[in-house]
């Protein structure tokens, strides 16, 4: 066993003299910064968080109602459950640690009622998985699948509500949304939209109808070659004045349509890549079994093409998870928006380092596991074939 | 039969796609229509003439001169120029970053492997504007006041101000810098006659290479000719042609020397470390996705490392990473216009202080579009003719 190491480290640590010194060199700055790190995260105080952890996480929502958001990750949860269950080898790993991260965070001396439900969330994919495995069997696939789909809007019903103040789930407007949720709503709602947006659009570009095709190429690069934050201001002022008068929107969907319009001319290219990516013989095949243009798009090429770009969709919805916090440059307290407002609160002025090293440590966990998942997809898939 | 068949796909098809673009017309016409209506009833009836006004407004890092006093227009101008500046130096400084980094990346040192990927996903799971945020907030605004400011070498000046070869605050750094003397214009001259001398070297070079058939560094040799023909004229020249301008300390603000602010310094490095990842990561998939047999059939044509790398691995990597770096620059020019968040004055936050003053929203907007449509433009001509002088030809 120690020589296996002494053997590695002479691989890999050691094999030329400059490596060595590269090395000894690299090891003694970096015990140094980690040193003078753990110094720094000892010595300052971070009371900020906890005390205002309810806002970064939901910004405004009422606390009387936060059971509907623990709900709703209860249900994400159990469908994540099923869909461990259908996923082939080399995601257990993964699993696991998402199984048992409620558990730890329950663990860390929150309230009874959040310590519970963050229990609830690791049993929740347990039983998922079982089910999934053992009781739905072959239905599991369609279960997750429907699952999945109604989710979506089930998010929207549970977030928003629509009874009086005194029925089931009142009305909680959207101006009370903040924080990961808003964040999180917002990519959601903008990945499934750009999408299907990107789509059309990218059917558009490959049309043989010239009309269309310069249309689509037009609004596809006009869109790519403009920052986001300004087609942001174009729907955050321009777009409610185009409207016409008597309609009104509020700025979360404003700010929504700048977003999903600038995603979906990337979105537009990926999955012309994955149009690109597909053999002209399944065209052909399709065209000898005499189906029709749109028979042979719906039935056998989107299906191909849509899986083959699964990865590269996981992979930019971080780009989209990103790309939201520019919603608090117009105002909207997302998780950016509201670390912003609690570094401007005099109580916490001093603290602006910690919030913010907070906020990066929630973006790169969000966005460090939806890449890691697109990794572990594709991989899947290779293994597939 | 045959033909009326085809006779109806085709009305069909003119039929469609001449509903698709009266649809399209139709949309577009109602939404101006509308905001026409909505402007008419504010009373700003959409102009341009406006670009013309004084913009009362100060902006604080102007590389033309800038007053309150000046246009709209000029702002905007003012804006555009700090952009690409500072897209141009980000870009400058991040590729050769970057290019160490991914050079890192795929080190046989397991350390710098690793050290070189942490920094990579920690760099590209975070948001830009959180970054920059992070460097302004957490790191420049952090920094002593102006009074009790950091300064290196320091020094009693001769108006009776604090100077120093270094002023760091939280209104940002200072630096001694090099500022052009009298023989600076003399200086020139022997430059431009250096670089006249190794552009014949060069051509004389590539003619010796292809009659020998041998492959002398020509950009490097005449490279080293020009610095070495500068260097001794600035050794020869009587009067130097520049001299250290060193920042004192008047007042509040380190006047003299490179002075850069809090808010372009915080633009600066976010972007910098935001971009180089990504460069890091382009020239790593374009070298390992040289074929191995590439290097060893080199080797075993008796190349050695260095011209393995220079002549076999480096030109077939170039035409992998260059397509997507084309997309980090374009990036880049894009990405700068978060400086709006962190009060740095480019582009877009001219445009959004002006929208603030005059409330011509519709203009501005068309404007700043049609300005970024056009620098993308242009660096993605400049990138293109690039890669297709760099992409293999086939014969």
């Amino acid at each position: 066993m120690n020589s296996k190491i002494i053997i590695w480290a002479k691989n890999n640590l050691f094999n030329t003299w400059y490596n060595a010194v590269i090395t000894l060199f690299l090891s003694y700055f970096l015990t140094k910064a980690v040193r003078s790190m753990v110094q720094w995260i000892f010595s300052v105080s971070w009371v900020v968080i906890p005390r205002n952890l309810k806002l970064i996480l939901t910004g405004a929502y009422p606390v009387d109602q936060l059971w509907r958001i623990w709900f709703i990750l209860l249900v994400g949860t159990f469908l994540a459950g099923i869909s461990y269950s259908l996923l082939k080898k080399g995601i257990r790993g993964t699993v696991l640690v998402l199984i048992l991260v409620p558990a730890l965070l329950a663990s860390l001396g929150f309230s009874h009622v959040s310590r519970m439900y963050l229990l609830s969330l690791s049993i929740c994919q347990v039983v998922g998985y079982l089910s999934g495995k053992y009781l739905f069997g072959g239905k599991a696939v369609i279960i997750a699948a429907v699952g999945w789909v109604i989710f979506v809007p089930f998010i929207y019903v549970m977030v928003n509500g629509f009874t009086g103040p005194e029925g089931f789930l009142p009305l909680v407007r959207t101006n009370l949304w903040g924080g990961l949720l808003l964040s999180m709503i917002i990519s959601i709602t903008s990945i499934i939209l750009s999408f299907v947006l990107g789509l059309f659009l990218a059917l558009g570009r490959r049309s043989e109808l010239i009309v269309i095709r310069y249309f689509s190429i037009g609004v596809i690069e006009i869109i790519r070659g403009v920052p986001l934050i300004t087609l942001l201001f174009l729907g955050y002022l321009i777009l409610p004045l185009a409207l016409p008068a008597n309609i009104t929107i509020g700025v979360l969907l404003r700010a929504m349509a700048g977003i999903v319009l600038f995603h979906a001319a990337y979105m537009a290219e990926n999955i012309r890549g994955g149009f690109q990516g597909l053999s002209k013989t399944q065209y052909e095949a399709a065209y000898a079994m005499n189906f029709n243009k749109f028979q042979s798009m719906v039935l056998i090429i989107l299906p191909q093409v849509i899986k083959n770009i699964i990865p590269v969709l996981v992979n930019s919805f971080t780009g989209m998870v990103k790309d939201t916090s520019l919603i608090s440059i117009i105002g909207l307290l997302d998780l950016v928006g509201i670390s912003t407002a609690i570094a401007a609160n005099p109580e916490f002025m001093s603290d602006s380092q910690q919030v913010l090293l907070f906020l990066s440590l929630i973006y790169f966990i969000l966005c460090f596991s939806i890449s890691r998942t697109s990794r572990k997809i594709e991989a899947s898939m290779n293994y597939d074939k | 039969m045959q033909l009326t068949k085809l006779n109806d796909d085709r009305v069909l098809r003119t039929a469609g796609q001449f509903l698709f673009a009266l649809l399209v017309i139709f949309i577009v016409a109602s939404m101006y229509g509308n905001t026409i209506t909505a402007l008419t009833n504010r009373g700003m009836l959409p102009s341009f003439k406006f670009l013309s006004l004084a913009a009362g407004i100060d902006i604080g890092e102007h590389i033309i001169p800038f007053d309150n006093s000046s246009s709209n227009f000029r702002a905007i101008i003012v804006g555009l120029l700090n952009t690409i500046t500072i897209s141009f130096i980000v870009i400058l400084f991040s590729t050769f970053l970057g290019l160490f980094i991914g050079l890192c990346r795929i080190s046989k040192n397991w350390l710098v492997k690793n050290i070189a990927l942490a920094y990579i996903e920690v760099i590209r799971n975070v948001p830009l504007l959180v970054l920059l945020l992070f460097w302004y907030r957490a790191v420049f605004m952090e920094m002593p006041h102006i009074k009790k400011a950091l300064i290196l070498g320091s020094f009693q000046s001769s108006t009776g101000g604090k100077g120093g070869t270094l002023f760091l605050s939280n209104r940002g750094l200072s630096i001694a810098w090099l500022k052009p003397a009298e023989g600076w214009t003399l200086f020139l001259y022997i430059v431009a006659v250096a670089v006249l001398l190794a552009v014949v070297f060069g051509l004389y070079l590539r003619a010796y290479g292809k009659k020998t058939g041998r492959k002398p560094m020509v950009f490097l040799w005449s490279l080293s000719l020009v610095v070495f023909i500068s260097a001794l004229g600035w050794i020869i020249l009587p009067d130097s042609p520049m001299v250290m301008d060193y920042p004192t300390l008047n007042g509040f603000n380190p006047v003299g020397g490179l002075s850069i602010s809090s808010e372009w310094g915080s633009l600066f490095s976010g972007l910098i470390l935001y971009t180089s990842a990504y460069i890091a990561e382009a020239i790593r998939a374009g070298i390992q996705g040289v074929d191995k047999g590439q290097v060893e059939a080199a080797h075993s044509l008796g190349l050695s490392n260095f011209q393995t790398i220079r002549l076999v691995v480096l030109p077939q990597a170039l035409r992998i990473t260059i397509p997507p770096l084309t997309s980090i620059y374009l990036g880049v020019a894009k990405n700068t216009s978060l400086g709006v968040a962190i009060g740095f004055p480019d582009l877009f936050s001219v445009i959004g202080t002006l929208l603030n003053q005059t409330g011509r929203a519709l203009e501005l907007i068309l404007v700043v579009m049609t300005i970024y449509l056009g620098l993308s433009l242009i660096t993605s001509l400049i990138m293109n003719i690039y890669n297709s002088k760099i992409q293999l030809e086939e014969k």
